[in-house]
């Protein structure tokens, strides 16, 4: 009996708890729909009906069409750079024996603890000097080679349990190290290899820090960067800002909704193997 | 193999070469060159760098918005250490043994936040704090408590503390994830043994669960750590930009700041040096106190 009631207390604080947690998101979208006016009157209530006039109006006051071009174009190349180069580093890494092998291990594994604001002066410097600021490789190039670490260790901890007598088949069958790179380890890792992807994606579509310091030209800025004008600018049109970050937050969450069992498997394999 | 050692060498020079070039330039090499510049008096856009030496470390001790920063910095480390792990490891522990079908929506809702931009985080939580129609303080007119509504980010010892909460918020989903995996991996039978020995629940997960998945609790907290003196600046920006009256100020806002508001390069890097040897020696003193010798029954 005493078992019983305690469980029924755990079950109603999860039901309370990711209400909480859901609810944000719900009065995101709801109010989106609504007008100012609704806004005010009845802020947490069911919109009366739906108008998409603060969706246009989003799309245009913080040019979110150009936002959202800068961002997809730099979140696909900086997820495939990732994916490709953390590939490449995690088959050397897991496969072969070499000197500096434990160096590199560790190498890597520090730049895990770098903090990202030690990096800011002096990389606004060192672009500024290159002439990289306000181009898409300012944001694409430094987002991967923190991402790196993270996308090396994921995926040499998956190559190191793929069978090695794969690859002996395929040096017999005459492959050299780029098929079985290619034919062999890259189709086997593609479980691994999505984790990372869809990681990076996440992160890379989200990240603002850099996109602040580094991007200036209007024409070049990231979604959030866009809709960090929301902040204080806007901040009295509730409806407008509510619908600008729907616009931006939808992407992620059909992705999310698409791949979340890939996401929830790549979290736990990569929590039980870290 | 057929090929031969120089071949061999080639592949992994091609493999390995690009990733550490782009990790020491983009990485590395920073390091080294903000702490040549942390020596420097510069406005960044001017040619002319000034050598001071040691002057702007002396300016970084006599600085009396330092050391706020950095309490800001760990007493946001701390509440959301404390507040996430205690939070994720109840509903990891509940969702993992109570065995209910609604276990797989319950992960998907706590993981939401995590797939949103912090900023936009930010701008939705300063809406839920919003003093006449925020969620916060409507609620607690909703349950009669009017008197404790305030304008919480507009008020000097509310605004830090209200920062926790939508971290909290945003951050306990992966956590979640990580000690569910952890649990996952624990053998039934060390449950079996000792619901036969007749431990309570309590016990069970105080001489079973925690010590088997402390390899999870490290890491998790760890992570927490490192993210949270890396990332705390963009949920300041966001929601307070450093007020009001410098209350919620931490030291990568600040750092901001001074080199891209103000213009002070020199200074700029002598804070991003601070911030790297406070996290490195941050992340060592953790690692030794929550070293365990691995528990395997």
């Amino acid at each position: 009996m005493k078992f019983h009631l305690f469980k029924g207390i755990r079950i109603l604080f999860l039901a309370v708890f990711s209400l909480m947690m859901i609810y944000p998101l719900y009065w995101l979208i709801t109010s989106a729909f609504k007008t100012n006016k609704e806004f005010f009157a009845r802020p947490h209530s069911f919109p009366t009906n739906f108008s998409f006039e603060n969706f246009t109006r989003a799309w245009e006051v913080a040019d979110l069409g150009t936002a959202m071009m800068n961002s997809t174009i730099v979140t696909i190349t900086a997820t495939a750079l990732t994916v490709f180069l953390g590939a490449l580093t995690a088959y050397v890494l897991s496969r072969f024996t070499f000197k500096l092998k434990a160096f590199l291990m560790v190498f890597f594994l520090l730049g895990m603890l770098i903090p990202i604001h030690s990096t800011l002066v002096p990389l606004f410097t060192m672009m500024d000097q290159i002439g990289l600021l306000d181009t898409y490789w300012a944001l694409i190039l430094p987002y991967t080679a923190f991402e790196l670490p993270i996308a090396i260790f994921l995926t040499v901890a998956y190559m190191s349990s793929i069978p090695k007598e794969l690859e002996e088949a395929a040096v017999i069958d005459g492959n050299g190290y780029w098929g079985v790179f290619f034919r062999i380890m890259l189709p086997l890792s593609v479980p691994a290899l999505s984790t990372v992807a869809i990681l990076s994606f996440l992160r890379y579509w989200n990240e603002f820090v850099f996109a602040l310091v580094f991007i200036n030209d209007s024409t070049l800025k990231t979604l959030p960067l866009s809709l960090s004008i929301f902040s204080d600018g806007f901040s009295t049109d509730y409806a407008l800002t509510m619908a600008a970050m729907t616009i931006a937050v939808i992407p992620t969450i059909v992705m999310y909704l698409i791949f979340q069992e890939q996401i929830m498997k790549g979290m736990v394999a990569g929590s039980v193997k870290g | 193999m057929v090929q031969s050692k120089k071949q061999k060498y080639l592949f992994l020079a091609f493999c390995l070469v690009p990733t550490f070039i782009m990790f020491a330039i983009f990485t590395l090499y920073p390091l080294f060159s903000g702490l040549y510049y942390s020596f420097f008096d510069w406005s960044g856009a001017s040619q002319h760098k000034e050598f001071v030496g040691l002057a702007n470390y002396i300016s970084l001790l006599k600085d009396a918005i330092i050391p706020d920063t950095i309490i800001h910095d760990y007493f946001l480390v701390a509440t959301k250490v404390i507040g996430i792990m205690i939070l994720a490891m109840f509903f990891a522990v509940a969702l993992t043994q109570l065995k209910i079908k609604e276990a797989p929506f319950y992960r998907i809702v706590f993981f939401f936040p995590n797939i949103m931009s912090v900023v936009v985080i930010g701008i939705l939580w300063t809406f839920i704090y919003n003093p006449n129609l925020g969620l916060i303080n409507s609620g607690l007119e909703f349950l009669g408590l009017e008197s404790f509504a305030k304008p919480w980010l507009g008020d000097e010892n509310w605004a830090l503390p209200s920062l926790v909460l939508p971290s909290i918020w945003a951050g306990i989903g992966l956590f979640l994830l990580m000690l569910m995996g952890g649990i996952a991996n624990v053998s039934k039978s060390y449950y079996e043994a000792a619901e036969i020995d007749g431990a309570s629940q309590w016990q069970q997960f105080w001489k079973v669960t925690l010590p088997l998945v402390w390899p999870q609790i490290k890491i998790s907290v760890l992570y927490i750590v490192i993210t949270t003196l890396n990332g705390s600046f963009i949920i300041v920006q966001v929601m307070t930009g450093g007020g009001p009256n410098n209350a919620t100020h931490v030291m990568g806002s600040y750092l901001y700041q001074q080199a891209f508001v103000q213009y002070n390069f020199g200074y700029g890097a002598t804070i991003g040096v601070m911030i790297l040897i406070l996290s490195l020696l941050t992340v060592l003193i953790l690692q030794f106190f929550m070293r365990r010798e691995k528990v395997e029954y």
